[in-house]
């Protein structure tokens, strides 16, 4: 097998090459017309904006920081403008039920058109009401009228009367009503007088009073009548008066808003009221309450608007959402009226578009509920979550729902988009589009210059230094080191606009005008400064010895891991002893991690392959007679992943063997079954957390690090590491086969079996074999001792030994 | 006959049991104000009592117009609750008020029984109603012999009487009201405001009444009518919203064609003053 061949520094790091941006610095550069690299989620975004069906709502996903509200909400913001603008919106008092306002639609802007009429009605109504109806002319008649109410019941009367008296009969006045008596020079009768006078006269008088009795009834039968005459004549006066006093401004208003009906049926409302409150509007203490109900709550004003509207609510709880009765407290009371209702952002983005973080929104109790409530029953219903629930019995209002008409934009990362998907049966119902954003995009000579561009235009819009080309170079560096690939630029919007504000504050610091790439560097540098806190005192700890770890010389079963830490925002890598042990056994391979519950199920998974692969390997015809386990040494918080199967296997192999292997290197890269690399994550953190330490201790020879050839291409590490390889002090070798790394550390030829299926003498896997050959035997003489007739039997038993009988015999098991 | 004195020792309030509580109020309030004694009236009307006798006497509900039979003992009955509610009604609003107030019952034809007890320096006060005002009724019977100043009223919370408003005609009451709209207002009253009938105020006489009033630290104020009728009276009243208007009752203004109807000045206190 020829030996790997250390990568030169050009593979290292993927330089950007200034020939490829054709400027001097960015203030060039025009402004990007569309974001780069995602034209996949704005074809969605474009699809989902433009369909017009029920459910097609957007959900756009992709990581935070990415940019995803930025390019959502500039493209519907550009595409809104295009499109019409919706009507405004009202509640208006309704004087049927006063519990359910009426929801008035107009044109955009004439909502407040209407409102500011309706005050001026009301003030109107103040003044000109009093005035008129205090007038001269109005008492006159009002006082005629109810004269001529009073008049008439008393002619009534005074008719009975008058008929009593040509009969010397009186009409006397009772506590309830009026009776009849004789009378006689003045006086009632009494009832001894009554019965000395003639019988005939007694009959006479008794019938003229049953006569007057009944005539009496019928005149106090009319009263009701005429009462119900004389309030409707007194109606119509007040009809007169309040149409002399306002019936212009009304007929002027309402002209002015003929076209929409229910602006037309409230102002006719407005003037029946008035005529039935014409005396709260004259006496003034419940004046404005009265007048109050006639003006108009404009909820949603498109006045000053041009093209559809785009909403973005921040907190979007339960109310913001759809709304809200407000109250007021009156002598301890909880009242409320058509006033107090306010708009939600669904009100207020109806006809457009309504952006909405979905974590948030899920966050807030009943929100995501009530949205798709209203999505479903396209309206939406204010209603206070006391009613719903039937919390409270404060008497609130329904007001009538508002017709909805609006795509809805959710924000949200990946997980979440699928976890809905998952578990809601109404999420896939709703949001029919998805809007994926990429975490990066390609880097090449036509890419980079776009990105050159968007760099620019981020510096422009925070106010920023513009950047020289060599500054705009070290940001593509950056962003495909924030990638982990060389070929590949972040798109991460936030971490890169983050980047140019401490570059433009370096810059300044500097005193410079432009911002070159010593001020991005600076500004990285600093980044990791501020986060390094941690990774520093592991690093001294290290140099202390306080955690083992070698990076010189040689040991047997131990082998330099490498594992990356993320803490916050800040990933470091660092080094991480693995060791291994050996011993005559029934095919057990403990990982110790696994044991203590410190490994996670990747780990347990790399365990076991590396255990397989052992085992058919190296004892593919015999039993595997083998008792080892794994570890990562001073790990007390935890293992996770498949990066370490590489130095796993091979410090198990070294145990076995007995064979030292090389400390000056650290090695990282998972396996499959066959022993072949295969690429990780991580790989610069890790290989600049080994560089780190094998610098701070001073080089040593052969110092470096293994790593799956798959990960080159993902290789951005920093400029000393480079340097430090043109220097031969410190190497980076890719791997594709499990014993290349054998041979890197052992110093010996791996060995391939030959023609006898034997690996060749002298070769680390002859030493590996020859070892587990050696436990088989011994485990055969332990198991079979010489042959006699009293156990034969024991040598038909099937397998190695395992008292279950469930071993194969060929592969390591996990225990 | 005795004429009404300038110096109010009592007022006396007829009660019938109808919106008495209005009535009492507004008597209680003038009672406080004046530091008069307040006496409640209780007439029982002794032509309903002999009226209630009759086998076939019935009464006719002036609400629903439909007739039940009246017999004297419900009649008694009614009577006398009606005047312990009275009395009930009339020690809470003297202990409310703090003024000194008693219930007299008199029995007998209501004008009579007023007449009967009223002396010159009271003010009588009675409710303004269309029973009353009607041809024959209690004010009628009142108003042609009284011997002090009626006040009519309609409901209570007058409040202070500011600026009175006397009628000065031709009548001999009209002098008698200025000395009764002072004698209600005294303390309280800055001005008098005088509606003199046309031919009234001539010469000298304003420049008498203004230095008359001035003495006592009022101020006098005059609105000449254009005619003394009930119309013109009316119009000014309305212009001028005095608190209180004061007529002479031989003013040519009740004499005058269709006569002077009470109920046309509303809510609006008139003292009629003998």
């Amino acid at each position: 097998m020829a030996a790997p061949r250390p990568l030169t520094s050009d593979a290292l790091y993927r330089a950007c090459d200034l020939s490829g941006l054709a400027f001097d610095t960015t203030e060039e550069l025009a402004d990007l017309d569309e974001i780069i690299g995602q034209e996949r989620a704005l074809e969605a975004l474009r699809f989902g904006a433009g369909i017009r069906s029920e459910g097609y709502n957007l959900f756009v996903l992709g990581p935070n920081g990415i940019g995803k509200h930025t390019v959502a909400r500039g493209y519907l913001e550009k595409r809104a403008e295009t499109e019409s603008v919706p009507p405004d919106r009202c509640y208006l008092h309704n004087f049927h039920d006063a519990n359910t306002p009426r929801l008035l639609t107009l044109p955009a802007g004439q909502g407040r058109r209407f409102a500011a009429d309706l005050d001026r009605l009301c003030d109107e109504l103040r003044s000109a009401i009093p005035a008129i109806f205090e007038s001269d002319e109005y008492q006159n008649r009002l006082q005629e009228l109810q004269r001529t109410y009073g008049r008439r019941q008393e002619q009534a009367i005074r008719e009975v009367q008058e008929q009593a008296e040509a009969n010397d009969i009186a009409l006397i006045m009772t506590p309830g009503g009026f009776t009849f008596a004789p009378r006689k020079d003045g006086e009632a009768l009494d009832h001894e007088a009554f019965r000395q006078l003639p019988e005939s006269e007694r009959e006479r008088l008794e019938r003229k009073v049953e006569e007057l009795q009944a005539n009496l009834q019928k005149a106090l039968q009319q009263f009701p009548k005429w009462r119900k005459e004389s309030q409707q004549q007194l109606k119509q006066l007040n009809e007169e008066m309040a149409q002399l006093a306002v019936g212009q401004l009304i007929d002027e208003i309402r002209t002015r808003h003929s076209s929409t009906e229910r602006a037309v049926e409230h102002l006719d409302a407005v003037r029946g009221d008035v005529v039935d409150h014409v005396d709260a509007l004259r006496q003034g203490d419940d004046a404005d309450a009265v007048v109050d109900r006639y003006r108009a709550n404009v909820i949603v004003d498109h006045d000053d608007r041009r093209g559809a509207p785009v909403v973005y609510e921040d907190l979007p709880s339960y109310h913001h959402l759809v709304g809200r009765v407000e109250h007021r407290v009156m002598q301890g009371a909880l009242l409320t009226d058509f006033s107090l209702i306010k708009a939600g952002a669904l009100h207020r983005a109806n006809g457009g578009y309504l952006i909405l973080d979905a974590l948030k929104l899920l966050s807030h109790p009943f929100a995501w509920e009530s949205l798709k409530r209203a999505l479903y029953a396209r309206e939406v219903r204010i209603e206070s979550l006391e009613q719903i629930y039937s919390v409270m019995s404060t008497v609130t209002l329904a007001p009538e729902p508002m017709p909805l008409d609006l795509k809805i934009v959710l924000l949200g990362d990946r997980l979440l988009y699928y976890l809905l998907s998952a578990y809601d049966p109404d999420f896939p119902e709703l949001f029919k589009v998805q809007a994926d954003f990429e975490d990066d995009i390609v880097r090449d000579a036509e890419t980079q210059p776009l990105y050159a561009r968007l760099v620019g235009m981020l510096a422009r819009r925070d106010g920023q230094r513009a950047l020289d080309r060599g500054g705009v170079a070290r940001v593509i560096e950056y962003a495909s080191r924030l990638a982990d690939d060389s070929e590949r630029m972040s798109m991460h919007a936030r971490a890169l606009a983050d980047l140019l504000r401490e570059a433009d504050y370096c810059a300044g610091e500097a005193g410079v005008e432009r911002i070159g790439r010593e001020h991005v560097q600076a500004a990285i540098d600093g980044q990791e400064r501020r986060a390094d806190r941690v990774r520093e005192r592991i690093e001294r700890a290290i140099q202390r010895d306080t955690i083992h770890v070698e990076t010189d010389g040689t040991a047997v079963g131990q082998v330099n891991g490498l594992a990356v830490m993320q803490l916050g925002g800040y990933a470091f890598g660092k080094a991480s002893r693995l060791t291994a042990t050996a011993r005559l056994g029934t095919g057990q391979l403990i990982d110790i991690e696994r044991e203590a519950k410190l490994g996670g199920n990747i780990h347990s998974k790399a365990v076991m392959i590396i255990g397989n692969y052992i085992g058919s390997r190296y004892a593919a015809d015999r039993p595997l007679s083998l008792h080892a386990s794994l570890a990562f040494e001073q790990n007390y918080g935890g293992v996770e992943g498949d990066s370490a199967s590489v130095a796993e296997v091979c410090a198990l192999l070294s145990a076995l063997s007995g064979l030292p292997l090389s400390q000056a290197l650290a090695v990282t890269g998972s396996i499959d079954q066959h022993g072949r690399v295969q690429a990780v994550g991580g790989v610069n953190e890790k290989i600049e957390g080994f560089f780190e330490t094998c610098r701070n201790r001073g080089f040593a020879p052969g110092q470096g690090v293994l790593l799956p050839k798959a990960n080159v291409p993902h290789l951005m590490l920093r400029a000393e590491l480079r340097a430090a390889v043109d220097a031969g002090q410190f190497r980076v070798v890719p791997l594709e086969h499990v014993d290349e790394a054998l041979e890197l550390l052992s110093g010996l030829p791996a060995g391939e079996r030959d023609g006898t299926g034997h690996f060749p003498e002298g070769t680390f896997n002859h030493h590996v074999e020859k070892r587990l050959q050696h436990f088989a035997e011994v485990r055969q003489e332990a198991d079979h001792p010489a042959p006699n007739e009293g156990d034969k039997s024991a040598g038909d038993r099937i397998g190695d030994g395992d008292p279950n009988g469930e071993g194969d015999g060929d592969a390591l098991r996990p225990a | 006959m005795a004429t009404p004195s300038d110096r109010l020792e009592r007022i006396l309030v007829l009660l019938d049991g109808q919106a008495s509580e209005a009535v009492l109020e507004a008597a209680a309030e003038i009672a406080s104000r004046r530091h008069a004694q307040l006496v409640g009236l209780f007439v029982e009307d002794s032509d309903l009592l002999t009226a209630s006798q009759l086998p076939f006497s019935r009464e006719i509900g002036l609400v629903s117009g439909t007739s039940r039979p009246l017999a004297l003992d419900e009649v008694r009955r009614s009577m006398a609750e009606r005047a312990e509610r009275l009395r009930w009604l009339l020690a809470g609003v003297a202990r409310r008020r703090g003024v000194e107030a008693v219930l007299e019952i008199g029995r007998g034809r209501r004008a009579q029984a007023v007449l009967a007890r009223v002396r010159p320096a009271d003010l009588l006060v009675l409710r303004r109603d269309a029973w009353a005002q009607r041809p024959g009724g209690l004010l009628e019977g009142v108003l042609a012999e009284v011997n002090c100043a009626v006040m009519i009223v309609s409901r209570a919370g007058y409040g202070p009487l500011y600026a009175p408003m006397v009628l000065m005609d031709a009548s001999e009451g009209a002098t008698r009201a200025l000395s009764q709209a002072l004698a209600l207002a005294r303390g309280e009253s800055r001005a008098v405001t005088f509606l003199v009938a046309p031919g009234q105020g001539g010469g000298d006489s304003r420049a008498r009444v203004r230095e008359l009033l001035r003495e006592q630290g009022v101020e006098a104020r005059f609105v000449d009518l254009e005619r003394l009728d009930p119309a013109g009276v009316l119009a000014a009243v309305r212009r001028e919203r005095p608190p209180l208007l004061l007529v002479g009752r031989d003013s040519a203004l009740f004499a005058a064609p269709g006569g002077l109807h009470l109920d046309e000045f509303e809510e609006l206190p008139l003292v009629i003053v003998p």
